[in-house]
């Protein structure tokens, strides 16, 4: 293979294989989130577990490159990285089978695919812990710091009303309703007006994610504002 | 907490909320209450038995208000 002197504007084609790495690890997300793929994407270890996917093979064709290994039909080349090191990445060798004595057969396989799958949980755990708190800071900042249940459980009940959607407004009214028979049950054994703060507190808190849930964020607002 | 579940994935509770995970990957303990029309104490007492078989994880689990539960990954 020739070695031509290296044109640091080739380093561009890098481009293609981390496309391709990336594309695999977003396929990953996609597969565990489905349609909030896009919102663990916004996250910042969403994203550096897809950037971070990309990035090797990107690393790999450039590493070959500067090294002189490869020199010509760059863009294949690149594209051959992200391919290639997709695929070693998702090997896994067959070690044994467990099982006997009444359990069922279970085959052994380990790889480099389980450090893949492993680097992969540990981020979009901590993507989805992220959008959790996200959840929970909206609803916080909505209500803010002394929410009073009643007052917002009449609040919501009032603008449901005017809500176009039927079903909503069944399902909503079902589930407030609810929360309110539990709110009453446990008022009297909040004795201290810390005690009552806090069961306020609390259903407001649990009547936002209700709301949340059936509605997303802008409805919350609507609702509950 | 004090009820001690050893097949959670079995009781139809559990895998009520264990749905709700599936949904979010990770809630705040409150909007699983909220979602599942649980009391605060048997989506707890569910959690803790789930973090035992170390199928979630929780943060901040002594606040409720602040509690979140995030599922492992092995289980998504």
């Amino acid at each position: 293979m020739t070695a031509d002197p290296i044109n640091p504007g080739n380093f561009a084609y890098a481009a293609l294989a981390f496309v391709v790495g990336a594309a695999s690890g977003f396929q990953g997300v996609h597969e565990k989130y489905k349609h909030g793929s896009l919102r663990a994407l916004g996250t910042l270890p969403g994203f550096l577990y897809v950037a971070s996917r990309g990035a090797v093979p990107g690393a790999v064709f450039a590493g070959m490159y500067a090294g002189g290994v490869i020199g010509q039909q760059l863009w294949l080349w690149a594209l051959a990285c992200g391919i290639t090191l997709e695929s070693v990445l998702r090997t896994r060798f067959y070690l044994r089978q467990t099982g006997g004595d009444g359990a069922p057969p279970e085959e052994v396989w380990r790889g480099l695919f389980d450090l893949v799958r492993w680097y992969q949980n540990l981020c979009l755990e901590s993507a989805a812990a992220q959008l959790a708190d996200r959840r929970k800071r909206f609803v916080t900042a909505l209500l803010g710091a002394t929410p009073d249940f009643p007052a917002l459980l009449q609040k919501a009940r009032n603008n449901l009303l005017s809500w176009p959607d039927q079903n909503v407004q069944a399902d909503l009214s079902a589930k407030t309703a609810k929360l309110e028979g539990e709110f009453n049950g446990e008022l009297p054994q909040a004795a201290t007006a810390i005690a009552q703060q806090e069961l306020n507190t609390r259903y407001s808190h649990k009547l936002a994610f209700v709301v949340l849930d059936a509605l997303g964020e802008k409805g919350c607002r609507t609702l509950l504002s | 907490m004090s009820t001690v579940l050893t097949e959670p994935r079995e009781t139809p509770d559990v895998q009520i909320v264990f749905d709700a995970l599936r949904k979010y990957k990770a809630m705040p303990l409150l909007e699983i209450a909220a979602v599942t029309g649980f009391s605060d104490k048997r989506v707890r007492e569910i959690v803790d038995a789930l973090a035992r078989e170390k199928k979630v994880k929780v943060a901040n689990p002594d606040r409720i208000l602040d509690a979140i539960v995030t599922l492992s990954g092995k289980c998504y």
